[in-house]
């Protein structure tokens, strides 16, 4: 639709263009939630059900008139004379045998849809139109209606409509449709008015309201038009819950033999209890039919109310998120090949001072055949990172587990004097001061830091893990890298020092985990850890060009921004565009991002 | 706090007060008849009228319902209907059928939703896959299967099949002992309650102090050795066990009945809190996953499978009710088809208050519950007064 380009501002709609418009917005949000409500896949399985039922309601008086004779087959006082002794066991002809009475099973029981079916939908009917109008009267006028209403369910609360059904039904009898009407309005004024009366009492908040009282709005018009349109979803989902509680009434009273209705479920399954004396046996070919469509019936509405709870969430689209992001955990590892090659083990020449830096290291290159020759032979701990703690060897990594990891892989280049140079000096700390515990800070763990690069690991976990908090948590460093930087190159500017250069790539995905032995003269008590991936590299090779190019802007890969998703509110990005890195296929997309709207949570701090 | 909750009692007794009074009126106007045309047919006219006499039938309906006032105001509850004139009281009746009810709807309620809790939390944080499924699956199946169906399916396959659970002959087999059955189930009820409190609340103590919790199987655990080992310090043992058995069967059917609700609303609560922010902040802070699931995402689930208990109590108590009539356990449900078959008024009356009374409470332990654990209602209801 593309009203907006073909109208004036002061041009209104025809009555036929208004439909249209309508019937447009009303297709695509059907197949919204139709969208929602099929990936519920015990809702489809629910609907199916359903379907199933009012085709049986359907097929009884067809059959009845065309295939079955009705001096047999008739539901009440049918009888099979060819057949000695009743009851007899499914045959071609009773296709779920006969009770004891001779009738056809099948005939009742396809006999006994049409009654509940229509209890059912009387019940959920009354309790949506109830309950609805009762919570939005006492959401709409409040005080004395509402206390009144909210008083009334209080009191049905104390009589459950399931129990006084069963109650009257034992005592009067009451067709089908007075039933589900009953059983309506109790349920309506009960529990369903309490969950929409706190949902109606939230649309009257929101501003459509107050906007349709100053123009002018009575209280039926912004009830009729307003406050109940978005109870609906609410209303149905509770519409259909209801029927369970009816279906078990209904059948419960009939079960204890109370109803004079001869065409139940429970009174079939009464019958087949009762001659249980009378045959010495039991007629499992009764009792199983109606008890499973009895048991049946009320689970396939439970299952199509569980399916527009989902749609009338609120939360549906955040749902469909992560819905999709869950998928795509699932996913198999781009790099999954877990390949029993074994990794040159390396000791490390430096290993880092003793044993009280024994958790939290990551020692040595990833592994040589992934990592550019000029990679560290001595590596930096970590320091007891937050998520340090998980990093630790014994704690939860295992060599050869495959771990979801976001890398930042970032390089400061220091142009100027030897005293100023960090790589040059032991501890980075020196130079920059910060920079180790901003990734701490963050979450990170440093898994290298030589020669101006720091190779950093976010969000590092075996097995099913989140991506998500990893690439938030390295974008994030990576950003404040560049704040710091900055901060830096002010107080340089100042000292008239020449300023720094930074560079930072991040890249997310799956991650093998090698063992790395050190120790030295055969003592190997310190044990690390190696990781090797292709998202590795991506990361090395964003940082690269980066640094090298684009000084002072962050790359992010592809999947980077794909698991941001709910969080990329968080930031600004600027340009995208392909990309093709050595030793990985296709074509893939990098995004830069420029700035943050939002910092991260001040408990991380 | 405690403002709020006094307040939701006083308006809760009004509203029992109201309910009593029109469950007396529905219950003689509509139905037909009264107990004496219904039950006592083979009187004579002349019989009948003295007995309507006596039962004080004859009188208007305003006139008995102020009769009725002035005697519950007193605490009697009158006595029931009986051809002789009048029965047992209703006090007798309540006393021996509430501790069987209360044993099986308080124990069941408490596993079901605990069975229920840890089932939907487990299929929550695995994610979709067959066994999420599965366990989604057969908990509604099991939730939406008709009472009757499943009792009988266990009392079919454990009873009659396996021999696993004794029949429920719960009258027979402990008439002649000194204690009576309905005693001892008392004692096992508040016991249970006195246990779990205590429990609870020398957690609460630990966790102050000393900055440790119990893990919850642990909690369960002592409550039930405690619950059993003290049957036997009080020289009831053998017969508590004895019920216990008994009560095995409505016990299964009324779990089975009723977890799986609880279950589903746990999934989709806790797979929402799944993603939200302050578990990316427990997990980002190095929390163990473990910690992560039970203390942060589980702990925000609850609330809404809490107030969506408060509103599905009585439908737990329909349930409960079925199960009972159908296995003949001699609780309140049983009671209450004889009296409204008998249209038993002063019974019928008994017992409505009785239910009244026991989902009044119920309603107010899941108020004080729900604020305990979510401090936004604390605060809220100093204001507003009411929480839903």
């Amino acid at each position: 639709m593309s009203l907006g380009t073909s109208l004036g501002p002061f041009k209104t709609l025809s009555r036929l263009q208004r439909l249209g418009v309508w019937v447009t917005l009303g297709r695509r949000r059907a197949g919204d939630a139709w969208a929602v409500y099929s990936r519920n896949r015990l809702a489809v399985f629910g609907l199916a059900l359903l379907a199933l039922f009012i085709l049986m309601a359907i097929a009884h008086p067809i059959l009845l008139k065309t295939v079955w004779p009705k001096r047999i087959y008739d539901p009440v006082v049918g009888h099979d004379l060819k057949i000695f002794p009743h009851p007899s066991p499914p045959s071609p002809a009773h296709l779920l045998g006969t009770d004891t009475l001779g009738r056809d099973v099948l005939s009742i029981l396809l006999a006994a849809t049409t009654p509940t079916l229509l209890m059912a939908l009387t019940a959920a009917l009354t309790t949506a139109l109830v309950g609805t109008l009762a919570a939005a009267v006492s959401a709409y006028f409040g005080g004395l209606a509402d206390g009144f209403i909210s008083h009334l369910a209080d009191l049905s609360l104390l009589a459950p409509a399931p129990l006084v059904m069963v109650v009257v039904g034992f005592m009067l009898d009451i067709s089908p449709l007075e039933f589900g009407v009953i059983y309506g309005v109790l349920a309506g004024i009960g529990g369903v008015m309490i969950v929409l009366r706190s949902h109606a009492l939230t649309v009257m908040t929101r501003p459509f309201v107050d906007a349709a009282r100053v123009a002018g709005a009575g209280p039926l018009h912004i009830i009729s038009r307003h406050l109940v349109p978005h109870m609906l979803p609410l209303a149905s989902v509770n519409m259909m819950l209801t029927v369970t509680g009816a279906v078990f009434a209904n059948g419960f009273v009939a079960f204890l033999g109370l109803s004079r209705a001869q065409l139940n479920w429970g009174s079939m399954i009464y019958d087949s209890f009762t001659y249980q004396a009378v045959n010495a046996a039991i007629t499992w070919n009764v009792l199983i039919p109606s008890a499973m469509a009895i048991s049946f019936f009320a689970m396939a509405f439970y299952f199509i109310a569980r399916g527009l709870h989902d749609v009338a969430d609120p939360r549906q689209a955040e749902r469909l998120a992560n819905v999709r992001r869950r998928r795509r955990l699932s996913e198999p590892a781009p790099g999954k090949a877990r390949s029993a090659v074994s990794v040159p083990v390396k000791a490390p020449t430096q290993v880092a001072s003793q044993a009280e830096h024994a958790r939290a290291i990551y020692q040595g290159p990833p592994s040589p055949d992934v990592l550019p020759a000029a990679l560290p032979a001595g590596s930096v701990t970590a320091g007891s990172s937050p998520m340090g703690a998980t990093l630790a060897w014994d704690d939860h990594l295992k060599p050869g587990e495959v771990v979801t990891v976001s890398f930042l892989s970032a390089k400061l280049w220091v142009i100027g004097g030897a005293s100023e140079d960090w790589a040059a000096s032991p501890g980075a700390e020196k130079a920059l001061p910060g920079l180790g515990s901003l990734f701490i800070r963050l979450g990170g763990a440093v898994q290298a830091m030589h020669d101006g690069k720091v190779m950093v690991v976010f969000g590092l976990y075996p097995g099913r893990a989140p991506f998500q908090v990893g690439a938030l948590l390295a974008t994030h460093a990576g950003l404040e890298l560049y704040e710091l930087v900055a901060r830096q190159n002010e107080r340089r500017a100042v000292a008239g020092l020449p300023s720094l250069a930074a560079g930072a790539g991040i890249a997310t995905g799956y991650a093998e985990v090698y063992a790395i032995r050190s120790g030295s003269g055969g003592e190997m008590d310190q044990p690390g850890c190696s990781l090797r991936s292709p998202a590795l590299e991506i990361a090395w090779h964003l940082q690269r060009f980066t640094s090298a190019v684009a000084s002072g802007t962050l790359l992010i890969s592809q999947e980077t921004y794909r698991y941001l998703e709910s969080a990329r509110t968080q930031f600004i990005f600027g340009r995208q565009g392909p990309a093709q890195f050595p030793g990985i296929e296709g074509v893939q997309t990098v995004y830069q991002v420029t700035g943050r709207r939002q910092r991260l949570h001040a408990t991380l701090s | 706090m405690l403002r709020y909750l006094l307040r939701r009692l006083i308006s809760g007794i009004i509203v029992l007060f109201v309910f009593i009074s029109l469950v007396f009126f529905a219950v003689q106007t509509i139905l037909p008849g009264d107990y004496v045309s219904q039950f006592a047919m083979s009187l004579s006219s002349k019989e009948a009228a003295e007995l309507r006499r006596q039962l004080g039938l004859d009188l208007p309906l305003g006139q008995r319902y102020l009769d009725w006032l002035g005697k519950l105001a007193r605490g009697d509850l009158g006595r029931s209907y009986s051809l002789r004139g009048s029965g047992p009281t209703v006090i007798e009746t309540i006393r021996a059928t509430l501790p069987a009810t209360l044993l099986v709807f308080g124990l069941g309620t408490a596993i079901a939703f605990l069975f229920g809790l840890w089932l939907g939390k487990v299929a929550a944080w695995r994610g979709p896959g067959l066994l999420t499924s599965t366990i989604t699956f057969g908990s509604i199946a099991l939730y939406t299967s008709f009472p009757p169906w499943l009792v009988f399916l266990l009392t079919y396959f454990l009873v009659q099949k396996l021999g696993l659970v004794p029949p429920h002959s719960l009258q027979a087999r402990v008439r002649e002992l000194e204690f009576l059955p309905e005693d001892i189930m008392t004692q096992m009820v508040f016991g249970l309650v006195a246990w779990a409190s205590l429990l609870l609340i020398a957690n609460a103590l630990l966790y102050r102090w000393r900055r440790l919790r119990l893990p919850g199987w642990a909690i369960i655990l002592l409550v039930v050795v405690c619950w059993v080992g003290s049957w036997w310090l009080a020289g009831i043992g053998v017969y508590a066990w004895n019920i216990l058995l008994q009560a095995a069967l409505p016990l299964l059917a009324y779990t089975l009945l009723s977890f799986g609700e609880i279950m589903v609303i746990m999934r989709t609560t806790m797979a929402d809190t799944l993603y939200d922010d302050y578990v990316q902040t427990a997990r980002a802070k190095g929390l163990p996953e473990r910690v992560v699931r039970d203390r942060h995402a589980a702990r925000n689930a609850l609330l809404p499978v809490i107030s969506r208990l408060v509103i599905n109590l009585p439908y737990l108590l329909t349930g409960m009710v079925m199960v009972e009539e159908v296995l003949d356990w001699p609780g309140l449900g049983s009671s209450l088809f004889f009296a409204v078959g008998m249209q038993n008024v002063p019974l019928m009356m008994g017992l409505a208050l009785v239910i009244g009374v026991v989902s009044l409470a119920a309603r107010l332990f899941l108020d004080i519950l729900q604020a305990l654990l979510d401090p936004r209602l604390r605060s809220r209801a100093e204001f507003s007064g009411r929480a839903l």
